[in-house]
């Protein structure tokens, strides 16, 4: 995998000199890579797309501060603005960014008010796609789900998610009550979080997720049938239509113990690392970056990706013209809040991470991993702001 | 004791020869194999444990390189001071955890020994103290990579929990390098890399990496450090292993440099089973072979056995007297030479046998002739003797002058003499042709002894000699016997005793021995003191026609027939005779015999018998007497004693005459001669008899003396019978017998 990706990197690079855009991404949607390079091809731009995984990069970006190599541009979720300590993204200016483009949208790709990417996707929430062969009607209360387990067949999981990855993790920790970032403070020794961690590994020690189940698993499984629930992103429903046809359900999640499940909002950005913007390929990525924003391939992002594009004329086309999946990603964006947009964001996740493991693995208890998380976090951002 | 059985020699050689040296040689080989076996297994066991341990050594070389590989990216060797590569090193120990099935897990751990991140989650739980040691061990290494023994139970069952048990794990570590720009120091050391592989895995490796499983039944697989088994697994046993052992590389334990050896433990059964196979092939070859040798012997044995049976049988045939046999039917040669011989002999013996019958068949044809012969001799002088003996009785009672009366009786007791002479031959041809038949009636030894002595005294007081009777204090000694024949025994002893004896006594001595309600035994002698017989003739005494000395016959007269008819009847009778005889001294002969005894109801018949001598006046008789007799002489003697006893008489020369003449008169008796022309008497009796109202008595007169004769008489029912020459005294008394009987009617 590592390998791979410095070979892709490599090509990107080399590729790069001939006037061509390298561009690495990490939207897991299978149909992207071809999306790009068709429609950039039609627009006289020759881009060489490569999806790269998500925590890889953010250590590639991370690492780039020692290399000389890059890429020209990256699509990424919006809190990896925060790494533009090592990944010296260029600051976009407001020329570049296009009027029908939705403002709230430009919040989330700003850091420190300074807006590092182009929002060309919105939206990125969780949402609850359920399988109608086992699940008649959307479920208002995460309790519900229970309900369907006697029903199942033999084989077929309750509920999928990436249950390891902390996204995920996100709207239990809302249910709470609880949040990461408050008032640009690190809140991660909370009672919410502690609640939020015993409540999920729970369902792991039910038997109710399976924590081993990563993303690929549990998406594999919900195409497969063989899952009543999954929780995945927007960005999967043209998969799930694909695979489940009329069978596709979809909801926004559900209320636990009364409250909403609030999922992150978050938008898929261009960067351009090491001000790449202002570099040799200037002027292919300022017209590569107007591409992406006009009317065409916003539409294209609904109709080939089934994901909310940023282009508010295109939305409101598309919500006149489409029925209700569309409608359903756009109202539960309502029920999200957006992710927060600071530099230590890309820290909190790995303490997260971090935290929730040593608590799921019996390491340390919920107190601990909190104590244990909100140390760690405050030492990691004080040492990043050191160097 | 009984013969030794060819079949089991034959057994016994095939089994001294054949089965006893094959298992000795089988037990040789074996032992051999045995030796080669364990030499081999030892070998084997070598090989295997130097190749397991050098390919686990490749094993853990290539886990170390990985392992350093690992430690040396970025993401790994600056993770504990960059919280921002923990998920994307978190992945990375995940796919180095997964991309080396061997190692459970992977953790790095910080300078102070904290886990930063670990994979699988459970290796989180590690304690600070273990990871502190490890970390320790490692930094205290040269070498940027180390392998350390954990033997902690707690740790296997966090990585290994299916075989926790005595399951140690080599923790492979590999310290994190990073480099920095620094010219004072360029690299840094941030942690360590830390990845645990059980033995259990390492093993189960080995076993696809052979492509055969490590250990088996029988076998026991172990890796140990300084003597301390740190994973056991199969079992080889307790008693009877093989050991071999390899070394591997060198770890850490407990903190010290030693070397990881590979051990294998294998049951001897293991490569002593084929031996063991071989063993059982080979006793059952040698049971099969002795099976084999067992029908073989009994099949020899039957083929011999079989004739010789038939050869058994053959001889048996031919003791049976059966020599008419088949004997061509033999398959070899051998037995029927065998055969042949015995037919050849046995066809000689049948000749032999042949001729043997024939030659008694012509004794029995001439015995016959002879006893037919003295029959007719006997007849024929008894007839004549007859008319002697009759007309001297007549002439006797006729008025004659003493000297006429001296002739008469010297003629008389010539007379006697033939008559004796006769009478010896004529029993001895009986006892000879076993026509003696003896009869049981009551008699009074005692007086019967009493008797003889009174008839013989005469004879002893003419000579001088004594003679008494000693019968104890015996008054009486009834038996059933054969008083005729027990009589005329003691008369020959006795008239032997007076012959042989011209001084001193003769003493005839009746003793009782036993009596019982079956049998009386009794011991009869006669002693004298005569001139005794040499002991060289004793035992010859008995034989007919033997005397003591040649000239005795010229001395003493007699047949020499006297004897051989006392032993004949004695033998008759079932008892025995003895001789004790000294010459010039004496002779006493002793007989041993056992009578029936009398029962109550045979002693009043005697009563009755003894009833019957009366005094009978024949002149009271009117009617006539029938005399059927041919024979001229005949008929003159006895109608001149008739006439003397006062009866009349009629004549019939033979049966038929005799027949008739009762159709017209009544008789008072009938006189029958036997052997008459015309019709015989027993013929005419027949006849006679045969008439419902005839009651006349029949008294048959014959000189056929012959028991068969008499019997004859007295199954078709004649009443009495009288021997020629008629003693007419026993004539007269049977007269009157029948006589008065009828007179009485």
């Amino acid at each position: 995998m590592w390998r791979v990706f410095w070979l892709a990197v490599l090509l990107v690079t080399f590729d790069g000199y001939a006037a061509t855009i390298n561009l690495a991404h990490t939207m897991k949607h299978e149909h992207f890579n071809q999306l790009l390079s068709e429609f950039a091809e039609q627009s006289g731009l020759t881009v060489n797309s490569v999806l790269v995984d998500q925590k890889a990069l953010k250590v590639r970006l991370v690492q780039n501060t020692s290399t000389s190599t890059s890429t020209d541009v990256i699509i990424v979720p919006a809190d990896h603005l925060g790494l533009d300590k090592y990944a010296n993204y260029s600051t976009i200016p407001d020329s570049l960014i296009a009027d029908t483009t939705d403002k709230r949208t430009l919040e989330t790709a700003k850091l420190n008010n300074k807006l590092l990417g182009i929002p060309i996707i919105q939206g990125n929430h969780l949402l609850l796609f359920y399988n109608k062969q086992f699940v008649k009607e959307p479920i208002e209360n995460w309790q519900d789900i229970y309900q369907i387990q006697p029903s199942l067949p033999e084989k077929v999981k309750l509920v999928t998610w990436s249950f390891m990855e902390m996204y995920w993790f996100i709207p239990f920790l809302s249910a709470f009550n609880g949040d990461l970032i408050v008032d640009n403070q690190v809140q991660l020794n909370t009672p919410a979080m502690q609640s939020a961690l015993k409540f999920v590994w729970g369902l792991n020690k039910q038997n109710l997720v399976d924590r081993q189940c990563d993303y690929t698993c549990s998406n594999n499984a919900f195409k497969a049938q063989q899952a009543a629930f999954t929780i995945d992103g927007a960005w999967a429903l043209k998969t799930y239509e694909e695979a489940l046809g009329n069978n596709l359900g979809i909801q926004q999640l559900p209320k636990l113990n009364g409250e909403y499940m609030q999922p992150y909002y978050s938008t898929f950005v261009l960067a351009f690392p090491n001000h790449a913007l202002n570099g040799v390929n200037k002027e292919s990525l300022i017209k590569f970056a107007k591409l992406v924003q006009a009317e065409k391939f916003q539409t294209l992002v609904w109709q080939k990706l089934q994901d909310i594009p940023v282009n508010t004329e295109v939305l409101n086309n598309l919500k006149a013209q489409q029925g209700t999946e569309l409608s359903t990603l756009i109202d539960a964006i309502q029920f999200t809040k957006p992710m927060p947009s600071t530099a230590s964001m890309i820290i909190v996740w790995e303490v997260l991470n971090k935290g929730f493991i040593r608590y799921g693995s019996g390491a340390l208890t919920a107190e601990q991993a909190g104590l244990f998380m909100q140390g760690l976090a405050e030492r990691s951002i004080a040492n990043e702001g050191d160097e | 004791m009984s013969s030794p059985r060819f079949s089991r020699a034959l057994f016994i050689s095939v089994l001294l020869l054949v089965i006893i040296p094959l298992l000795i040689l089988a037990g040789l080989m074996i032992g051999r194999f045995y030796l080669s076996s364990i030499d081999q297994a030892n070998t084997s066991l070598q090989w295997q444990a130097r190749n397991n341990a050098a390919s686990l050594e490749q094993l853990l070389f290539k886990l170390e390189k990985n392992s350093q590989l690992l430690s040396s990216t970025k993401a790994i060797t600056e993770l504990p001071n960059k919280v921002v590569y923990s998920q994307f090193a978190l992945v990375q120990l995940q796919e180095f955890v997964a991309q080396n099935p061997q190692i459970k897990a992977s953790i790095v751990i910080d300078n102070q020994g904290f886990i930063v991140e670990g994979y699988p989650i459970t290796s989180l739980n590690l304690n600070y103290k273990l990871t502190k040691s490890i970390l320790d061990s490692a930094k205290a290494s040269t070498q940027q990579n180390t392998v350390q023994i954990i033997d902690n139970p707690q740790v296997s069952e966090l990585f290994a929990p299916a075989e926790a048990k005595q399951n140690a794990l080599l923790a492979i570590t590999s310290k994190l390098l990073h480099e920095q720009d620094s010219l004072s120091e360029p690299i840094i050391k941030t942690g360590v890399l830390v990845s645990f592989v059980p033995l259990s895995e390492a093993l189960k490796w080995l076993a696809i990496h052979n492509e055969q499983p490590v250990y088996q039944a029988g076998k026991q697989v172990q890796i140990t450090a300084q003597d301390n088994i740190l994973y056991s697994v199969g079992d080889a046993g307790d008693h009877g292993k093989l050991m071999e052992q390899a070394s591997i590389s060198t770890v850490y334990f407990q903190g010290k440099p030693t070397r990881l050896q590979f051990q294998i433990n294998e049951a001897k059964t293991t490569y002593t089973g084929a031996v063991k196979q071989t063993a059982i092939l080979a006793g059952l070859l040698i049971v099969g072979l002795s099976i084999f040798s067992f029908i073989l012997v009994r099949w020899l044995t039957a083929r011999l056995h079989n004739p010789l049976n038939r050869i058994t049988a053959l001889s048996r045939e031919y003791a049976l007297g059966n020599y008419k046999q088949d004997t061509d039917d033999f398959h070899y040669q051998e037995f029927k030479d065998i055969a042949d011989s015995l037919s050849s002999m046995a066809d000689t013996i049948d000749i032999q046998i042949t001729s043997l019958q024939l030659e008694k068949l012509r004794a029995e044809r001439s015995e016959q002739v002879k006893s037919q012969f003295l029959a007719n001799m006997s007849h024929e002088i008894r007839t004549p003797m007859n008319g002697i003996v009759g007309f001297l009785q007549l002439l006797n009672k006729s008025t004659l002058t003493q000297e006429q009366a001296e002739f008469v009786r010297q003629i008389n007791n010539c007379s006697d003499v033939l008559l004796t002479v006769i009478n010896d031959i004529l029993d001895f041809s009986k006892i000879e042709a076993n026509k003696i038949e003896l009869e049981s009636r009551q008699c009074d030894l005692v007086a019967l002894c009493h008797d003889l002595i009174l008839l013989f005294k005469p004879s002893c007081d003419a000579k001088g000699v004594g003679c008494r009777l000693d019968v104890s204090s015996l008054q009486s000694l009834n038996v059933k016997c054969d008083e005729i024949r027990v009589k005329q025994v003691l008369i020959n002893l006795l008239s032997n005793a007076v012959k042989f004896t011209n001084q001193g006594e003769i003493v005839l001595s009746l003793t009782l021995q036993s009596r019982d309600e079956h049998q009386t035994a009794v011991v009869l002698s006669v002693k004298d003191t005569g001139i005794g017989i040499a002991e060289d003739k004793v035992t010859s005494l008995f034989n007919p026609f033997v005397q003591a000395q040649s000239n005795t016959t010229r001395k003493y007269g007699g047949t020499g027939l006297g004897l051989a008819i006392s032993k004949g009847m004695i033998d008759l009778m079932g008892g025995t005779i003895a001789i004790d005889s000294e010459l010039g001294k004496g002779t006493e002969f002793t007989i041993n015999v056992n009578f029936k005894s009398l029962n109550p109801q045979d002693a009043s018949a005697k009563v009755h018998q003894l009833d019957e001598n009366i005094q009978f006046d024949f002149k009271a008789i009117d009617k006539p007497i029938l005399i059927a007799e041919d024979n001229p002489i005949n008929q003159i003697v006895i109608t001149k004693y008739l006439t003397q006893l006062g009866l009349n008489y009629e004549l019939a020369e033979n049966g038929q005459i005799a027949c008739e003449k009762t159709l017209t008169q009544d008789y008072a008796l009938i006189l029958m001669d036997i052997q008459m022309p015309v019709m015989d008497g027993l013929t005419a009796s027949e006849n006679l008899l045969a008439r419902p109202d005839f009651g006349t008595p029949i008294i048959a007169i014959s000189a056929n003396a012959m028991k068969d004769d008499i019997e004859k008489s007295a199954k078709i029912g004649i009443s009495d019978h009288i021997a020629k020459p008629i003693n007419f005294a026993e004539l007269e008394k049977a007269l009157a017998k029948w006589l008065s009987q009828q007179s009485l009617k």
